[in-house]
């Protein structure tokens, strides 16, 4: 027995070592590489000024074409990640803030997101950024979000192995060679070119009360002096409960509802989604609304 | 509780200690650790089921002790039937109730007669399709004459439940897994650390080969329509790996985990897919199972002897059962038909015992195994699809061989080749372990065990577990 447990704690031993050196590779590697998704990106940016940051979901990365922006002369950074919620949103919003990157203007992508309880961050999102859990910044959103902070960050490689999917092996090994993502960052924008076919959308029948991480991005954006814009994209002419967005326009002050703007249906990818020649009729809206 | 768990490794850990430090050469206080063990692991996923595997110890251990006690063969026979009507009765009912009650509505509109749909809520009790053929066996030994019952009902109940193998297996026989309740366990240290050995391979099996190819596997069967030929193939590839390394994996960790008890569990599978006709194939694919059929079903029909017809008659009988054992869906069964007619040509000519030797590589035996594998990829399409007619789509679709694009980017962002490295580092391991139980072997021993842990922690998902699929059947 004697000889197995030594055997046995050989072999926990070595796995424990293994932990370490594969934490601080992987880390190493994914911190020292081109940023291969946007809160990564956020972070790279410093001390810079745009005219412009949007902020949402997939409604907003698939629908702000920044080249559009470009040709008139204007920066804006496209900060929509597909699947985000409004905690991701805040998030983002909150380091780059602290990166001391300034805007004009805010624009944040609320509809059927507004009904989010609580902030959450959302575990994809998560995943980007946590092998930066040991920068200060990051730190204290996770310390403060993460209900597994603790294992996440005393643990060697545990947050590796839990987020396997978004940064594993696949993650390191593309990082190790360099390999930005399958679009550019800076653009921001991820164009879709399917025609809606029958799509339709439902939206939820009422708003929550009071949303939460809607006041802290408030409040965040009052500290800075900016008046965030909340809009709504586009949605297609199939879409239910269309109530809960006249909800949204009497309870927020800055509210923009853009869901019919775009009336035709072979603009959208799918009902909550444009395609290229739909974002590019809504980003030139947005253009003359707001820029000219 | 998973085995590929934290919640498990701690389990075990406990069990362990318990087991050969505060019990060492108490056998029955060693039972009975078991025995609690067992209904705590089994527990863990739905307490209410533990009364169904408690209902079928008693009634298994009363009526086997009745069967050998009464001399009359007409009682003899009534308590055998008895045992068989609630066994397969509980079996019937919890697994395939909706199944026959759908499959008479369905026959009804066939002929235009509209009944009215009914249907019972039941969750399936976990692994109860494995421990009810292990309970089954023992009550036909005892009837058979071929093993005496016992008295010692800890022990029985024990060996029903023995927590490494309650869920999927490998089902044991009485006579083989019973006497070692009544044997002094003695800790061996090659015997533990050749079970250390199966648990990280089966590891290695379930965490990296099955759950990596499960995440391609699961979109490539839900969007088949939109994929290309190619696609389709490996998704079928895929799903071969992904199902064999997920139950062989789980076979392995059980057998690893009875080593560390002291227990020997029969093997399960040994290397399947380097099997060169689908003879060899279903001798090494989920033996327990195979060879329980054989005893109980095959062999009582009467088995290869006789006319053509009554082989052929067997043959599809033996076939069509181990379908329908694996799930209430037409899929399963059909699945089972096209084994049976792989295997028919094999009987007819006599060549299905051909290729009973240890597995070698030569050009002619590897041509034959590379054919046996795409025939059974075939096969597994039946057993994935959720559907007779969407699997055969996915066929027809497969051989429509459009290869328009060969690597395509998939929605879960990964390319549909991604998982082709891993598989062909499984091979290369699996080639290591030919003819043995692991690819640990040879010199260097301890090294290997690393480089295989390396390995799951490095290639292994985390981020969505998956319990095993054998725990549905």
């Amino acid at each position: 027995m004697k000889r197995f447990l030594i055997y046995f704690f050989k072999i926990i031993a070595c796995v424990l070592c293994m932990l370490c050196v594969l934490d601080f590779t992987y880390t190493l590697v994914i911190k020292n590489s081109v940023p291969r998704n946007k809160f990564r990106y956020a972070l790279s940016l410093k001390n810079r000024h745009y005219d412009a940051l949007f902020l949402g979901s997939s409604r907003v990365e698939n629908s702000i074409v920044t080249s559009e922006f470009k040709k008139q002369g204007f920066s804006i950074l496209n900060m929509g990640i597909s699947g985000a919620k409004l905690g991701d949103t805040y998030f983002l919003l909150k380091l780059l803030n602290e990166n001391k990157v300034t805007f004009d203007k805010v624009f944040v992508q609320v509809d059927y997101l507004y009904n989010e309880d609580g902030i959450v961050f959302t575990e994809a999102r998560k995943a980007y950024l946590i092998p930066l859990i040991r920068d200060e910044n990051v730190k204290q959103i996770f310390k403060k979000y993460d209900d597994d902070f603790l294992c996440n960050y005393y643990i060697p490689f545990y947050r590796y192995a839990k987020n396997s999917y978004r940064v594993g092996f696949r993650e390191f090994f593309n990082s190790l060679l360099n390999k930005g993502p399958r679009y550019s960052l800076e653009d921001g924008y991820v164009p879709r070119y399917n025609v809606a076919k029958h799509k339709k959308f439902i939206l939820p029948k009422h708003k929550i009360k009071k949303s939460k991480v809607l006041e802290e991005i408030n409040n965040l954006c009052e500290s800075i002096n900016l008046t965030p814009v909340y809009f709504t994209a586009p949605f297609c002419n199939n879409l239910i409960n269309e109530q809960f967005l006249v909800e949204l326009k009497n309870d927020l002050n800055n509210f923009f509802d853009y869901s019919k703007v775009i009336e035709n249906d072979e603009n959208f990818d799918d009902c909550q989604h444009l395609n290229d020649k739909g974002a590019r009729e809504f980003t030139n809206q947005l253009i003359r609304d707001f820029f000219e | 509780m998973l085995f590929n768990s934290i919640e498990y490794f701690v389990f075990l850990m406990l069990i362990f200690s318990l087991y050969w430090v505060l019990l060492k050469n108490k056998t029955k206080q060693q039972n009975i650790l078991i025995l609690v063990s067992s209904y705590v692991f089994y527990g863990w996923w739905d307490y209410r089921f533990l009364f169904l595997i408690l209902f079928s110890t008693v009634l298994d251990y009363t009526l086997s002790l009745y069967i050998h006690k009464t001399s009359k063969k007409v009682y003899k026979k009534i308590y055998l039937y008895a045992s068989l009507s609630f066994n397969l009765g509980l079996l019937l009912t919890f697994k395939y109730f909706n199944f026959f009650i759908e499959s008479f509505e369905s026959i009804m509109n066939v002929f235009n007669i509209h009944v009215n749909h009914y249907s019972l809520k039941i969750i399936l009790p976990v692994g109860i399709s494995f421990y009810t053929f292990q309970t089954l066996s023992y009550t036909i030994d005892v009837y058979r004459g071929q093993l005496k019952p016992t008295k010692d009902f800890v022990a029985f109940a024990s060996f029903v439940t023995f927590f490494p193998q309650l869920v999927a297996g490998p089902i044991e026989r009485a006579k083989d897994l019973l006497p070692q309740f009544f044997t002094t366990r003695k800790f061996e240290y090659d015997f533990a650390v050749s079970g250390i050995n199966l648990i990280i391979w089966g590891l290695f099996k379930k965490i990296v080969i099955a759950d990596s190819c499960a995440v391609y596997v699961d979109y490539i069967f839900d969007q088949y329509q939109t994929q290309n030929s190619f696609t389709l193939m490996l998704g079928s590839i895929y799903f071969a790996f992904q199902i064999y390394g997920d139950f062989s994996g789980y076979t392995d960790i059980a057998i690893g985990t009875g080593r560390l008890l002291g227990f020997n569990l029969k093997p399960n599978f040994q290397t399947p897919y380097f099997s060169r006709d689908i003879a060899e194939f279903w001798r090494r694919w989920h033996i327990s199972l195979t060879t329980w059929f054989k005893d109980y079903i095959y062999i009582p029909l009467g088995g290869s002897k006789g006319g053509v017809v009554k082989q052929l008659r067997n043959v599809f009988i033996i076939f069509l059962i181990s379908g329908f054992w694996h799930g209430a869906n037409w899929t399963f069964v059909f699945w089972g038909l096209i084994n049976a007619i792989y295997f028919i040509p094999l009987m007819l000519l006599k060549n299905n015992r051909k290729n009973t030797s240890e597995i070698v590589f030569t050009i002619h035996s590897v041509f034959k195994m590379i054919v046996t594998f795409i025939i059974t990829c075939i096969a597994w399409v039946f057993f994935r699809a959720d559907s007779i007619t969407i699997a055969m789509d996915y066929i027809r679709k497969m051989f429509s061989f459009n290869f328009s694009k060969l690597i395509t980017y998939t929605n879960i962002e990964r390319y549909n080749v991604e998982v082709v490295p891993l598989i062909f580092l499984f091979l290369i391991l699996e080639l290591f372990a030919v003819n043995h139980e692991t690819p640990i072997r040879g010199k260097m021993k301890f090294f290997k065990t690393l480089i295989l842990l390396l390995f799951i922690i490095v290639f292994g998902v985390y981020s969505d577990q998956k319990e095993f699929i054998y725990f549905q059947f």
